[in-house]
């Protein structure tokens, strides 16, 4: 047999240090012992070692085959002939914590399994396994811990974890510079995960001014040992978000809505997606001091990405008036839903200093649809049907500025949204 | 040809009414210049108004008629630069008619048809003035400093009938490094001022070219929307397009690589050609040809994080899409193949350690999409408006499929039937799956098939019921259902028996939305159950429930204020656990004059996450006054700089659940309360 189970090298471990000491007292506890991943992609996946004595973490390998160590070294480790690859730096996640615990994320590339996948095709075993070394800072052995990684689909059984995360505006600019007081385009993350669970989590700015997270930050609240989760750093919340991810491996989550971002202060933001942890029994660990499993629900390998708006610009404010307190939208009422076939007419308060009013459509991301100037005195405007055409379907919202004698703004409303029923 | 004339008759009504143009529509006039048309008869006292469209402005306002003979002086609002349309309507009696479509043409400066540019600079300065904090660890006071940022960014547009450019590029900088725009990617060595992007745009009759911030790619399995930087050359026909283009492979910012094709190990190339094969009807039979080539760096784009890998791929791919004339019948398929490989590059990964080589392997996928209408708007019963369409997708692509430039989940097959439709007002959608992956068999690989059944509907109450008066009480409905199951088709022989997945869920979603004049309230709820049934984790079952509220007010047009308060759970069954989160937050902004708004807002936040053996607390205030000055210049010159306060307060505390079981927590010991003050300055220079 070319391969051992990791039983078996467990067991020839065992034999070749017994009578040095017990196992209980030696042996490096992982939790879980064995996982589901992904066969296609990429899997992440939270461990906990527990039980280390004066030992710190090496490296860690992927192989297809382990075997025994060399005494006086513990455990099994890789068979040089099969690696598939070594925990590359950039998604080394791992903490020591208190009490001997060491706490790693597992990110398995997906060269990694294509590699498991392709000597599987071969005819070999649908496992391969991950190895941690542990070194002695007092001169004693090197200690090997395995996990046995099994080839699936990457369906309900593999523990529920985030493996790409982009954050973009719908625009697609990498940073967006917005007007003050206008709304930033809609926002939306692309999420590709393993296995299946509870999104829940929340959307949060970075004001202008503020300190800027650190990568701890940004992990997922999964991704942290238990004795960190709770300590991040908080900053305004302008969403919260708890949907169900079924086992599908792709999901859209809508960002919060563009009309509730901060826009009122001229500066940087950053937009920040923060993930907490849920149940999921495929990712549980167990680090083994307390006694209580550690529920490991969206677990990621990388920060969350955090998208940035700048507020200022150009756009001068509306002037100083004392007209703009009696400026305002009179019908329709925001929000409803009129025939396209109507004959829509829009209203607001008289402004009796104004030369001209300006009455703007546009869709939610901003796209002018219908812009009209209207006479002093006016204070209604009759809306072409063009404007339904335009709208296709989409929500769009309107409102009205005054102009001044040099087509200065003078004042301004806010935005009122309103819908055409389907023809 | 000044002096010609240019008529059109009535469109889409029965008025006799025509419309004169006193110019040459082809002559290209000044933004400026009035515009003089007469009507072929005076407008009778119940003929309504005449409406004046230009392009998306409604310019009625600034015709003058006088029997006949109507002008349009610009005045204030200067004429549109460029080609835009010109549009006569009249409203006679609830009806709209359109009595003349044109072409307006209008010069700008340098004998542009559209010239402009449009600088922007806005420096801000903004920190820490005053910091405090009470209970738990001591954390290092912040730094008071007053960091500046910069944002500057300049576009130019210059239209010619032939020839039109655009360009467009935005910078940001920071005094503080932390705040450079690459600090996560290069530390302390990432320019304080960098590129954010840019585009420059080039387009000609029939052919099109793009440097900057492109996207690339229309073909689902090989590339498909890469943003990225680079250049994309579009020519072509009317009927025929070639794009041919080359992009970074993950989107970047900064000054280096500013082609974005520095990296030939972090490219992606691809060229299609779409070809309408009926050109007397557009749409009616397309083809479209895909061929790309590209290898990535393991690094994730800039707003991106992800598990990365070096990669390289080389594709083709051929789509086909039809319909029947109305497109009442949709036809859409494509097949591609792409071989892909892992290069040894990742020295993270593979450095100094021989591992087992990747084999290159060459693999497809393919789809197809159809659609019919069955019902399209047909009178139920005679009254109720009814449509129906009826779809079913095919989706498989091979094991190991992997393309760079699109992300396609491998080793599935996949079938979808949809149904769409309406019931006067009623709006349903659902569909049906049936998934199965590990398609080539392998022994070693568990099987698993899934299905899932999705049925979406939208009632808006007061349409469905016929409501005129107080129709805003009755409230917009959505509901949605998703059932889906996923189980083991075969074990292999290292799966243990919980390994093998036998699970259901389910997720009911409702929620209910009410605008009334200044109120806007909505309501959700959303419940989801998971049932795992596979040995020994047949209690491994979760229960989650989300109800939210929403309230948002408006006062006058200064104030306006919302609440809202959200329950969140999720019972563990197996280890009679309930994790719960309540929250519930109050914010308004008031606008206190036209140039001084101050915003607040407080939030409450109660978690309990078992096992994290705690109750936490989080207690959020904000609080900030900003005020806008004039600096010099008037009208859209006028310069503007702003100031702002900000104080906040953050509280969290968290208390063991021991303590909270015997009543007697060790208070204070556990709470941390932290508050800041932050200021700042900016100018909006341009």
């Amino acid at each position: 047999m070319r391969r051992l189970t990791v039983r078996t090298a467990v067991l020839l471990a065992g034999v070749s240090l017994s009578g040095v000491v017990t196992a209980a007292e030696a042996q490096i506890r992982v939790s879980p012992t064995g996982v589901s991943t992904n066969a296609m992609a990429a899997t992440t996946v939270f461990l906990t070692f527990a039980g280390l004595r004066n030992q710190t973490a090496v490296e860690a390998f992927w192989c297809g085959e382990i075997v025994a160590a060399t005494s006086p070294d513990r455990g099994t480790r890789c068979n040089p002939a099969t690696l598939y690859g070594r925990l590359p730096l950039r998604s080394d996640r791992s903490t020591l914590s208190a009490a001997g615990v060491f706490t790693d994320i597992m990110s398995i590339p997906a060269s990694v399994a294509r590699r498991a996948y392709q000597d599987a095709q071969r005819g070999e075993r649908g496992t391969f396994f991950y190895v941690r070394r542990f070194a002695s800072t007092t001169g004693g052995p090197d200690e090997f811990v395995a996990v046995t990684c099994r080839l699936t689909g990457g369906g309900a059984n593999v523990p529920f974890s985030l493996t790409n995360v982009t954050v973009a505006f719908s625009s697609t600019a990498p940073v967006e510079f917005v007007k003050a007081g206008d709304a930033p385009p809609p926002i939306a993350a692309q999420i590709r995960y393993n296995g299946t669970g509870r999104l829940r989590g929340r959307w949060e700015v970075v004001m202008p001014g503020e300190e800027r997270p650190t990568d701890v930050d940004l992990l997922t609240e999964a991704s942290l040992p238990a004795e960190q989760r709770g300590r991040q750093r908080r900053y305004a919340q302008v969403a919260r978000f708890n949907v169900l991810l079924p086992p599908g491996g792709s999901y859209t989550l809508e960002g919060p809505q563009p009309s509730g971002l901060p826009t009122s202060t001229d500066g940087a933001y950053m937009v920040l997606l923060r993930i907490e942890a849920t149940d999921d029994r495929a990712g549980d660990s167990d680090p083994g001091a307390s006694g209580a499993l550690l529920h490991n629900g969206a677990v990621a390998g990388f920060p969350m990405p955090v998208l940035r708006y700048v507020v200022g610009s150009a756009a001068p404010t509306p002037e100083s008036s004392g007209t703009a307190r009696t400026l305002r939208l009179l019908a329709p009422r925001a929000g409803t839903t009129v025939e396209p076939d109507s004959s829509l007419i829009v209203q607001w308060s008289l402004d009796a200093n104004a030369r001209f009013s300006r009455v703007e459509f546009q869709t939610r991301d901003g796209t002018v649809l219908l812009s009209s100037v209207v006479r002093r005195g006016g204070t209604s405007y009759r809306v072409p049907p063009i404007l339904a055409e335009r709208a296709a379907g989409q929500t769009i919202r309107w409102r009205v500025s005054t102009l001044g004698a040099t087509g200065n703004v003078t004042a301004r409303t806010a935005w009122r949204e309103l819908a055409f029923a389907p023809r | 040809m000044a002096g010609a004339t240019t008529t059109a008759a009535a469109q889409a009504d029965t008025s006799a009414i025509t419309v004169t143009y006193d110019t040459s529509l082809e002559t290209l006039r000044d933004r400026q210049a009035p515009i003089t048309f007469s009507l072929s008869r005076a407008l009778t006292a119940d003929e309504g108004d005449l409406v004046v469209l230009i392009g998306t402005n409604d310019v009625s306002s600034l015709v003058t008629l006088r029997g006949t003979r109507a002008t349009l002086e610009p005045g204030l609002f200067p004429l549109p630069v460029g080609e835009s349309p010109l549009q006569l309507l009249l409203y006679t009696k609830g009806r709209w008619s359109t009595i003349g479509t044109f072409t307006l043409r209008v010069r700008g400066a340098g004998g542009f048809t559209r010239a402009t540019a449009t600088p922007s600079l806005t420096l801000s300065s903004a920190g820490l003035v005053a910091d405090g904090q009470r209970g738990g660890d001591a954390a290092p006071s912040g730094s008071k400093r007053q960091d500046v940022t910069l944002a500057a960014g300049f576009r130019t547009a210059q239209e010619r009938p032939d020839v039109a450019i655009e360009t467009q590029v935005s910078l940001v900088g920071a005094t503080r490094e932390e705040q450079a725009l690459r600090f996560a990617q290069q530390g302390a060595q990432a320019p304080q001022v960098d590129l954010s992007d840019y585009r420059l745009s080039l387009r000609m009759p029939q052919a099109r070219v793009d440097l900057g911030h492109v996207s690339l790619g229309n073909n689902r399995h090989l590339i498909s929307g890469l943003t990225s930087r680079g250049v994309a050359l579009t020519a072509g026909p009317s009927w025929a397009s070639l794009t041919l283009g080359s992009v970074a492979g993950a989107p970047i910012v900064g000054w280096d690589n500013l082609i974005g094709l520095a990296e030939s190990a972090h490219r992606v190339n691809a060229a299609s050609l779409g070809v309408e094969l009926r050109r007397k009807r557009p749409g009616a039979l397309q083809l479209r040809l895909t061929t790309m080539d590209g290898s990535l760096l393991p690094r994730a784009g800039f707003t991106q994080g992800a598990v990365t890998d070096a990669e390289a791929s080389r594709g083709s791919g051929v789509e086909l899409t039809t319909s029947t004339p109305g497109q009442r019948a949709r036809l859409s398929a494509g097949y591609a193949q792409s071989a892909f490989s892992n290069p040894l590059i990742d020295t993270e990964l593979t450095g100094g350690i021989t591992v087992v080589r990747t084999e290159r392997v060459r693999r497809g996928a393919r789809y197809l999409e159809s659609a019919f209408d069955v019902l399209n708007n047909v009178r139920l019963l005679g009254r109720v408006p009814t449509r129906l369409s009826v779809g079913w997708r095919h989706e498989r692509v091979d094991p190991l499929y992997r393309s760079v430039g699109s992300f396609v989940q491998a080793d599935r097959r996949q079938d979808v039937l949809d149904l769409n439709g309406s019931l006067g007002a009623i709006a349903l959608q659902g569909g049906h799956t049936i998934a199965r992956d590990n398609l080539a068999n392998v022994v070693g690989v568990l099987t698993s098939q899934t299905r899932a059944t999705t049925v979406n509907m939208a009632l808006p109450l007061a349409t469905l019921f016929r409501v005129q008066q107080r129709a805003a009480w009755l409230p917009q409905v959505n509901m949605g259902v998703v059932l889906s199951s996923q189980f083991a088709e075969s074990a292999a022989a290292d799966f243990r028996p919980e390994d093998l997945t036998d699970q259901r869920s389910r997720s009911i979603e409702s929620g209910a939305q009410w605008q009334l004049d200044q109120w806007r309230v909505s309501l959700r709820d959303n419940r989801t159950h998971q049932d795992n049934r596979q040995p020994s984790r047949e209690r491994s079952d979760f229960s989650g429930t989300v109800q939210a509220l929403s309230v948002g007010r408006s006062i006058g047009t200064r104030l306006d204020g919302s609440l809202d308060a959200s329950l969140e759970g999720q019972r563990n069954e197996e280890l009679a656990q309930v994790n719960t989160v309540r929250r519930v937050g109050i914010s308004s902004n008031w606008r206190v004059t036209s140039s001084t708004a101050l915003s607040s807002n407080v939030t409450a936040a109660v978690s309990r996450t078992p096992p994290s053996t705690s109750d936490v607390t989080n207690i959020e205030m904000r609080a900030e006054l900003t005020h806008t000055v004039h600096l010099f210049r008037v009208g859209a010159d006028m310069r503007t700089g702003q100031f702002f306060v900000r104080f906040a307060r953050t509280s969290v505390s968290a208390v063991p659940f021991g303590f909270v079981e015997n009543a007697a927590p060790p208070l204070g010991l556990a709470t941390r309360i932290q508050w800041t003050v932050n200021t700042g300055l900016s100018l909006r220079l341009w």
